[in-house]
């Protein structure tokens, strides 16, 4: 079965909880509301043989109520397909983790919890895994500046005397 | 228990844990800075005796935000950064990122810039399995092993700076081609490299394959079914090493890696061994590959003739009205993409599936890029095979999933 007739049949059965289905070089995305969202991926592991999780990806669009788009990238090592199911997710919107499906989804989804502050729910165990506990936002969102802030390293740093210490100067 | 990657800790104790229930447990940090962990990996051990009752493995140490840096640069510049992903393997990280550019802005390649990718990739690939076999050894206590594979890196180091003028951080792969001829002398040393390799991977597997203390270090170890491995999203030898036949370059193949022979090896008993064996086993195809692409290599230009999107050569610069403001325009504005889209498009580097995941919005810079990183989701079931095994087992199978924390933390 190709991937085409995959998605044909995902809207048979899931109607209209799959919003919308782009294809761009030949790669298929399928945009799904958060309602079907945990069974579609359940339906697409068990049923059609996307057996590997290959990535998770978070992209932030500031300007949307729900600002995340979570991009699933399934593969078939079986039937060698690749497809990617998109989900716009944040605010109230808050995923159904896919942990319970693929084990490896664990820290894919810490990972863009952590860098982009997508919530998911049932999760194990959803902490910051690239960032330090209490660092403040997150950093992937567009809104976060890339430079200009200063850096809070966590600790006392040790700061130059006034007057003192100039470029090439030795500091006590 | 202190089980936060806080920085503000300063250092961080080794200490007993007496605790309710689990007062046996001996709390222990292997890392981030023990040599056998391959950077800057901490693993917060929880050890009943010398058995591992639970790893989680703490990382981030490493982390300077590439992916956020490479959003704000221009698509060429961005490729920069790829370089400092997996350092072991840095003509594959070009590779990966310049085909999912070459996705997105539909740029054909020539077909001369095809084999010599398949060359430098497949060196590449040594490159890193060499680093690994040396330091894998050298955890497990063949300190020989080290001084021999860093000897041969140094003769693929040599040709990737005869390349690009960069032993590591190469940038040599760009979307549309290469970024220069080849050298004149780099059919003369590949060719070298082709005469001496065999014996000296014989010479490896001499000092490890049947050495005693090797296998009962490894034999056993680290053991992780097929359903698990692909559950857990594993990738590259260390999936295969549990006899799961996954490779990109089979499965989807990229650059014509079509028209070459060669196989997968695969792995029977799922340890630690067995992943030995597979990537040994692909160093000598890798060779065989890099014959058969290097026997074939065609005539013509290394770059994309797109002037929209790869550069003019410097005498057309200098002659053509054309050419000139195209470079300019490459210059000043950079590739922008025809449309905006998304692409992602895989390739197998040393350590598993690698690709970029782009996401362009019609201007000059990248949107959001996302690496699919090989090591971060091969270290994420670690925990998997260690728990349950002696303190020491977790060195070898730190050693046999071949990370490199500059991927990892990115």
């Amino acid at each position: 079965m190709t991937v085409p007739e995959i998605i044909d049949k995902l809207k048979e059965e899931f109607e209209i909880g799959i919003l919308k289905v782009t294809e761009f070089r030949g790669d298929f995305w399928v945009q799904v509301n958060n309602e079907v969202h945990h069974d579609l991926m359940e339906t697409l592991y068990r049923k059609y043989n996307f057996e590997f999780l290959s990535d998770i990806v978070g992209v932030d669009y500031p300007r949307r109520n729900e600002r995340a788009d979570v991009i699933y990238n399934l593969y078939s090592i079986k039937n060698n397909q690749r497809i990617f199911i998109k989900l716009q997710a944040g605010g109230e919107v808050k995923p159904r983790s896919v942990t319970d499906i693929w084990n490896g989804a664990d820290w894919m989804e810490r990972e863009v919890y952590d860098l982009l502050g997508v919530q998911f729910t049932n999760h194990p165990n959803l902490k910051r895994i690239l960032m330090r506990d209490d660092f403040p936002g997150h950093p992937l969102r567009k809104d976060f500046t890339l430079t200009s802030d200063e850096v809070d390293f966590g600790v006392p740093i040790r700061t130059k005397p006034s007057g003192k210490g100039e470029l090439g100067e030795k500091l006590e | 228990m202190s089980n936060g990657n806080n920085l503000g800790d300063g250092y961080i104790e080794q200490k007993v844990v007496a605790t309710g229930d689990d007062s046996n447990l001996m709390e222990i940090n292997l890392g981030p800075q023990h040599p056998a962990t391959h950077g800057v990996l901490r693993l917060l051990l929880h050890l009943d005796g010398e058995t591992v009752v639970k790893c989680t493995p703490v990382i981030g140490y490493l982390h300077t935000g590439i992916e956020k840096t490479m959003e704000n640069k221009t698509y060429l510049q961005a490729l920069t950064c790829t370089d400092r992903i997996d350092y072991l393997g840095p003509m594959l990280n070009n590779l990966a990122y310049s085909l999912s550019v070459e996705k997105l802005f539909d740029l054909d390649v020539p077909p001369k810039a095809q084999w010599a990718r398949v060359v430098l990739a497949e060196l590449t690939r040594l490159n890193s399995h060499l680093v690994w076999v040396g330091t894998h050894a050298m955890d497990i206590g063949a300190m020989t092993m080290f001084f021999y594979s860093f000897r041969e890196r140094e003769v693929l180091l040599k040709i990737f700076e005869d390349c690009s003028g960069q032993r590591m951080m190469t940038s040599y792969i760009r979307p549309g081609g290469l970024y220069y001829e080849l050298p004149s002398n780099f059919e003369k040393s590949v060719r070298n490299v082709l005469k001496t390799f065999p014996s000296r991977i014989d010479e490896y597997e001499d000092l490890l394959t049947n050495n005693k203390i090797f296998i009962n270090r490894t034999k056993g170890i680290g053991y992780i079914s097929a359903e698990d491995a692909i559950n857990w999203g594993l990738s590259g030898p260390t999936l295969r090493g549990s006899g799961v036949n996954y490779d990109v370059r089979k499965a989807m193949p990229y650059s014509g890696y079509e028209n070459f022979d060669f196989e997968v090896p695969l792995g029977v008993n799922c340890d630690v061994y067995d992943r030995y064996l597979c990537r040994v086993a692909e160093m000598r195809q890798s060779l065989k590959i890099i014959q058969q692409a290097l026997d074939g290599i065609p005539e013509g230009p290394v770059r994309s003739e797109n002037r929209k999107f790869s550069m003019p050569p410097k005498y057309e610069v200098l002659t053509s009205m054309e050419a000139m403001i195209h470079q300019f325009k490459l210059v000043a504005h950079g590739m922008i993409p025809p449309e905006r889209g998304e692409a992602y498009a895989p390739i197998e580097s040393g350590k598993g599936e690698l690709g970029f995941y782009i996401v362009s919005d019609g201007t000059k810079k990248p949107y959001r890029v996302k690496v699919r990183p090989p090591c971060f989701i091969n270290l994420s079931a670690i925990h998997k095979m260690v728990e349950g095994k002696l303190v020491a087992d977790v060195i070898s199978v730190i050693g046999s999933i071949d990370i490199v924390l500059g991927e990892i933390d990115r």
